[in-house]
């Protein structure tokens, strides 16, 4: 089993060599031995990715290497701290994937340099997992992983659609769930679940009431759920949530039950209420939780563990590149909407923008995990543009865990109260963000 | 940044301390060309009073160069750390580091209010306080405006994204540098072609014409600067050590906003002169060994900045900084005939922008070379790459044999409550040292 972490790396090429990957989210992982080897002023995130990697009892224990990515600075250390724990054996393969800052569209040196990492990643696993490279693999699977994105698009549409019905987080664990899953089960499942979402109303599907706590919401770490009818029964407790693929912690195969998947997504909590977007860094999904317990409708997010995963488009530029897959490949990744990380001045804030328009978002939820440079310096600059915009923006620090759900409960709930007031007051939600001049 | 060894302070930062202390006239003050005759006069009649000469030449170049941007006398460009500014002196552009700028206002003792003034505009206070100082000065209209800005992705997450909001605030174009982690032809090439855009670029944006020979004259000033240093370096392996450390790490001008120019080519030369007097106990205070050199240190990072009060102690306790990872020459030499080529390697050269393994091989090396007794890493709270890899170099060097303090800190921002325990903390680690001194002594 192959680890990464940052939603830039191209799974489709781990597909293409036979490589089970699976995406580390750092569960419930929080530093505790490993702190002698990443310091506490790094990400969160990352520092729980290293403890899952080298001391989770699931995923954690079967990984034989990760791949990391030269997003940040952790992710870097995350690398040298994988290798500095593991690497010396020869036995356990670490790679850090450079990826580029700049992706102007007219960009070609970044996308030609970012093929050529990935064409040497392709090289590095194909002699370590002894795998030799065929290019149609990889034209398959970019094909099915395509089908992938476009089906969780398909649910994120409805979700925009109706999101007083889905549960965000629920939703956010099936994106997390699909950097874990073979795809080609993954396509099945979620092909059942679209079909089921557009037949069935999701009010239809018994409610789950799920631990509040950020274990029970973890893909990985399969909390302890209690199903309860929509008539208001109360809730059998004890039922151990099931999905299919593989369970990251105990590696068995689980069983194939689609309306679990329904069961989860199915929203809890206070139908009505402002619509809103997240963004930032990623969000311990109990915070979503929260959120909707308080009122608010997740209508749409831009979180890499989230919606961005689901926004590529492959075919188009593997047409347009004489066949050369991994320029195809390399074009599609840094053409998408970009991350904060990303210096993508005003292409980032025109994407926020018209996200902010189809969700008809009513406010903004901006999550930064502690001491995450990306995050704050995005931060800072949306919160100017939303600032002119009138558009209300709520800062939301955590440390990547639900440690601090209380204090944000406080935070959130203030802002939730405030929003009605803005909108009474004729603030225009769909205003223009404001253009930058960065280059 | 222009204090002795023994910490004394310039009389002219306290003068102009107290002509800033109303920030209201700051502008007022910067922008006068008055001002900077005034000071550059005073500069001038102090230069007995520097602990070295070149520290008093680079004053007065940095002081003049920052009058040059206050005054608009030519079009300014910000530059991030690790830019290759050779770019701008070649279309004789002023270039300006809001980095070190941040440095010189925590030094004369503003740097608490500019960095509030910072989080007020937004930024977090578990960022770069380097940076949120900038953003603080920047937002209450203290820095000069740039006509576009230049910003390099090497070793620092923060800076571009930083200059990007900037760039926003003064409606200025930014001009980024992206420097991948692998450092083979094929990045070199990429390095190089992003330069030589950056370069027609700027020249268009500011005016300028871009002449190719101007641009083989500042590689070779830089490639001056590259000798001079590391003649420098070579120098400081004597023991008892020629020259402080500290005084040293007040560089950064040179290093972040000098290169490329004639000054700092004519600057270094001076340095390296001055220095080679001293090991021949020629010059004025070229008596070496000052005072008694208990202990030799390799300083990792930069220091603070705020105050000196933690370099005096260091120097009170009779350590030395033998020599800093700042300082280290670290690249090849550069060829005028290739500039961006060169300019491409120079930058990809990077030991800390490498798996920590050869951030630690060269500290490493240093530390032999330099006979140091310990290894200080400053770790400067907002710094992720320096930071972040800490403690796997501290176990590594330690295995090695040499004892490394991990000293949590911060360049500029006092108020950090990491800041309170280091001089208990540097006391601590130079007993360690002591102790181990008195076990080898005694077998």
């Amino acid at each position: 089993m192959l680890g990464w972490v940052c939603s830039y790396t191209p799974e489709e090429i781990f597909m293409a060599m036979g490589i089970r990957s699976c995406r580390l989210y750092g569960g419930d992982h929080q530093a505790t031995a490993m702190q002698n080897l990443l310091p506490v002023n790094l990400c969160p995130l990352v520092r729980a990715c290293l403890c899952e990697g080298l001391e989770g009892a699931g995923t954690g224990a079967s990984l034989s290497g990760v791949v990391s990515t030269t997003s940040c600075h952790a992710l870097v250390h995350l690398a040298n701290a994988f290798q500095h724990a593991r690497g010396g054996s020869g036995r356990f393969f670490v790679y850090l994937l450079d990826l580029p800052r700049t992706l102007d569209r007219e960009n070609e040196a970044a996308c030609l340099a970012f093929a050529a990492s990935l064409r040497d990643m392709a090289g590095r696993l194909s002699e370590f997992y002894e795998v030799a490279w065929d290019d149609n693999a990889l034209r398959t699977a970019i094909a099915i992983q395509q089908q992938v994105r476009l089906l969780l698009q398909e649910i994120y549409r409805m979700r925009q659609e109706r999101p007083e019905q889905f549960r965000a987080a629920g939703l956010l664990e099936l994106v997390r769930h699909a950097g874990c899953t073979p795809k080609e089960e993954l396509a099945a499942l979620l092909r059942s679940l679209v079909a089921s979402l557009r037949d069935q109303p999701l009010e239809a599907i018994p409610q789950v009431v799920y631990n509040r706590g950020f274990n029970a919401s973890q893909p990985g770490s399969r909390g302890v759920v209690a199903t309860q009818a929509p008539t208001g029964a109360p809730p059998e407790a004890g039922e151990r949530m099931r999905s299919s693929g593989v369970n990251r912690r105990t590696g068995q195969d689980d069983e194939h039950v689609p309306s679990t998947y329904l069961e989860r997504l199915r929203r809890q909590g206070p139908p009505r209420g402002p619509r809103l977007l997240i963004t930032g860094s990623p969000l311990p999904p109990a915070y979503l939780d929260l959120i909707e317990e308080l009122g608010g409708n997740v209508a749409g997010d831009d979180l890499c563990q989230g919606y961005r995963y689901c926004l590529h488009s492959v075919d188009a530029g593997l047409d347009g590149d004489g066949g050369d897959l991994f320029l195809g490949l390399a074009r599609s990744y840094l053409q998408r909407p970009p991350c904060p990380r990303m210096l993508a001045g005003q292409t980032r804030f025109a994407y926020l923008q018209a996200l902010i328009r189809e969700c008809r978002a009513q406010g903004v939820v901006y999550h930064a995990l502690k001491f995450c440079d990306a995050s704050l310096y995005d931060y800072t600059l949306l919160r100017s543009r939303c600032v002119e915009a009138g558009i209300p923006l709520l800062f939301l620090e955590t440390e990547y865990r639900d440690a601090g759900l209380e204090q944000a409960r406080t935070r959130i709930q203030a802002f939730l109260e405030l929003l009605p007031e803005n909108l009474s007051s004729g603030v225009h939600l769909d205003a223009d963000l404001p253009a930058s001049t960065s280059r | 940044m222009t204090s002795n060894t023994a910490g004394e302070t310039m009389d002219f930062e306290s003068l102009m301390h107290n002509m800033l202390r109303d920030r209201r006239r700051w502008n007022r003050v910067l922008s006068s060309p008055l001002t900077y005759i005034t000071f550059g006069g005073l500069i001038r009649l102090t230069r007995g009073n520097w602990p070295l000469d070149a520290m008093y030449r680079m004053g007065l170049f940095a002081f003049n160069e920052i009058g040059r941007a206050f005054t608009g006398k030519a079009p300014v460009v910000w530059s991030s750390a690790f830019f290759p500014v050779e770019l701008a002196w070649s279309l004789d552009l002023c270039p300006f580091s809001p980095e070190v700028a941040a440095a010189y206002i925590a030094g004369l003792g503003f740097g608490e209010e500019t960095l509030t003034m910072g989080e007020q505009a937004g930024y977090s206070r578990d960022i770069c306080s380097f940076h949120r100082c900038i953003a603080g000065a920047a937002a209450a209209g203290n820095l000069p405006r740039p006509a576009a800005l230049l910003a390099s992705t090497l070793l620092c997450d923060g800076a571009p994204l930083l200059f990007q909001g900037m760039a926003a605030l003064y409606d200025a174009p930014l001009l980024v540098l992206d420097v991948p982690y692998d450092s083979g032809p094929d990045a070199e090439h990429y390095v190089a072609g992003q330069l030589e855009q950056v370069w027609l670029n700027l020249a268009e944006l500011t005016g300028r014409r871009p002449d190719r020979a101007r641009l083989a004259e500042t590689v070779q000033h830089s490639e001056e600067f590259r000798v001079q240093m590391q003649r420098v370096s070579d120098l400081r392996c004597r023991v008892p050590a020629p020259v402080s450390g500290n005084d040293l790490l007040g560089f950064i001008y040179l290093f972040f906003v000098g290169q490329g120019s004639r000054e700092a080519a004519a600057i270094s030369t001076s340095l390296a002169k001055e220095i080679e007097r001293r090991v021949a106990g020629l010059g004025k205070r070229g008596q070496p060994g000052r005072r008694p050199e208990k202990f030799r240190l390799l300083w990792m990072h930069l220091k603070p900045y705020y105050s000196e009060e933690l370099m005096k102690f260091v120097d009170q306790e009779g350590a030395v900084l033998a020599m800093e990872e700042f300082n280290h020459i670290y690249w090849p030499p550069l060829d005028p005939q290739q500039p961006f080529l060169s300019l491409a390697r120079k930058t990809l050269s990077h030991f800390a922008f490498k798996p920590v393994t050869e951030r630690i091989r060269v500290m490493e090396d240093l530390a032999r070379r330099y006979q140091v007794d310990g290894i200080v890493h400053f770790s400067h709270q907002g710094c992720r790459q320096s930071c972040g890899g800490a403690l796997m170099i501290k176990e590594a060097l330690q295995e090695k044999g040499w004892p490394v303090l991990i000293l949590e800190g911060d360049c500029v921002d006092g108020r950090n409550e990491a800041c309170a325990g280091m001089l208990t903390r540097m006391q601590a680690f130079l007993e360690i040292l002591q102790d181990r001194k008195r076990m080898e002594a005694a077998g």
